[in-house]
Order: C-alpha cells, then structure tokens, then sequence
C-alpha cells in the first residue's frame, strides 16, 4: 500500500474484513428487481489491510494522545474517552430508544450511575448490591 | 470532501463549501459548544468498508430472509396474521389474538423484548423487526411462545 492510496485503490473484488452470520432459515423469495439497489460504491479489502488502513490514517493525526492539544471547536475535540466507554457496556448499547420503560428504567438509577467504575481511582464508587 | 493536489502534486483533501464558522474564521467563533458526529462517521466509516459491497449487501439478505421466516412462520399461527401484503425488508405488522401490551408482558417475562406496540394505529398491531443479529433458534423460540399465549 503506498503512502496516500485510499480504500478503493487497494480494494479487490471478493475480498471481505470480517466474518458474517450464517443463514439459518430458507431463502424467501427476493422483491421484485426493481426495488432492489444493484451495486454498492463499497471497497472491498480484508480486515488486516482495513487495520492497517485505519492505523495509518490515526498516526497522521495530531491530537491529545500525540501533544498538547488546546481548546478547539465543536468539530475539533472529542469528548472525555470514557464517555465512548460508557455507551458500550453490555446492555447499555444495545438498548433500543422505543423499548418499553420497564425494561431500561435501571439505567436511569442513581444505583446504576454510581455502580460505574471511573477511571479515577478516588472517583470509584459502588453500591453493595440489594 | 473535495479532492485537490499540492504543489508538489501530491493528493490531498479539503471540505468544501463548509461556511461553518468554526471552519472559516475559527478567530471569531462564538458558539464551541456542541457535539463532535466525526468518530460516529468514521465508525460507521470502518464498519462500511469492513463489510464491503458484497458484505452489505449479504447482510441486507440475512435480515431479509430471517425477518421474512418469522413474519412466515407467526402468520400460520392461530389468531396472528400479517397486517401489509406489500414487500417489506426487515420490519413487518402483524395482527395479534390479544392486546400487544398483555403480549409483550409475557414475552419479557421470557425474558425477550417484544415488538412495538402500534394498537394506537392499528387494531391489536404490533411491529416487530428481525435482523442479522437474531437467529432461527430465537425465532423459533419467539414463535413458540406466541403461539402458546
């Protein structure tokens, strides 16, 4: 891969970067051709080039973990890390914003919250179960 | 995006027609406080280029033909049937014997979250959605507890 080529300049057909579900269930018949899309603009490369790719591009960057990085606009910064920490805990993803309260009620208990391990160890807090 | 070369000739790549001022004349911003969309679009960026043009669109398939065997398979149930006849890709209405909130009270009892209640639309609807992530095993679990009801 050369220095400024981009996902399509590498991609081949065929190629694929992970691993999909099996079908499980009999094919149903497809819509009518008409309603269906016939190609994607998509790049098509294996997961170590898509690694390598993304690894690449980030070490072009400069940002808080390379230096310095004072303020900057809404565009410009990020959020704390562990708030991206936070959206991916178990449960917490996956919950759906039109799924009935009684199922999703936990995540809004203070219980909850505090149980939330910070990355600051003056700031772990835990409730002992009840 | 737009693409351009430097003086040297070499890519590269510039946003275009962004009158963001945040872009434009950084100096005499006023409004920084907002949210960054960047590391979302870049995910979706990777996940996108992960899959690739066959991998999205088998994807497409797989939620297509498991959405299309649990509306199949509900529908024979007594009592349920589909609401549309028209094509659908992953989401379908069915017409359910009971109230869809009673439904769904024994389902999450089962320890599965059920559809979304549109008796407010249509009489006794609920709209369930079937994707890549579920399995014929799910299905065939949903489909038995329904049927039991």
């Amino acid at each position: 891969m050369r220095k400024h080529d981009l996902l399509p300049d590498i991609s081949k057909p065929g190629k694929i970067g992970c691993t999909l579900p099996e079908l499980d269930v009999p094919l149903a018949e497809l819509p009518p051709e008409e309603l269906l899309r016939k190609e994607l603009e998509l790049p098509e490369v294996s997961e170590g080039e898509l690694v390598r790719y993304f690894t690449a591009l980030s070490k072009m960057n400069y940002g808080v973990d390379t230096g310095f990085y004072p303020l900057g606009s809404c565009t410009m910064k990020y959020n704390p890390k562990w708030h991206e920490d936070i959206p991916r805990l178990p449960g917490f993803g996956s919950t759906h914003p039109l799924q009935a309260q009684e199922t999703s009620i936990w995540l809004r208990s203070p219980a909850w919250m505090l149980s939330l391990s910070f990355p600051w160890p003056e700031h772990t807090v835990s409730l002992p179960a009840s | 995006m737009g693409k351009t070369a430097d003086v040297e000739g070499r890519p590269g790549y510039v946003m275009t027609m962004v009158t963001r001022e945040q872009y434009i004349r950084r100096e005499k911003a006023i409004s920084n406080i907002c949210t960054s969309e960047a590391l979302m679009a870049l995910a979706a960026a990777v996940y996108l280029a992960a899959v690739g043009k066959g991998g999205l669109r088998r994807i497409a398939e797989l939620c297509y033909h498991k959405a299309h065997y649990a509306a199949r398979a509900i529908s024979k149930l007594k009592g349920y049937s589909l609401v549309f006849d028209r094509p659908f890709f992953k989401e379908f209405a069915i017409s359910c014997p009971l109230a869809p909130s009673k439904i769904n009270e024994v389902l999450l009892h089962e320890r599965i979250i059920g559809g979304l209640d549109i008796s407010h639309m249509i009489d006794y609807g609920m709209l369930l959605c079937v994707t890549e992530m579920n399995t014929k095993q799910e299905i065939d679990r949903l489909v038995e507890i329904l049927a039991s009801l």
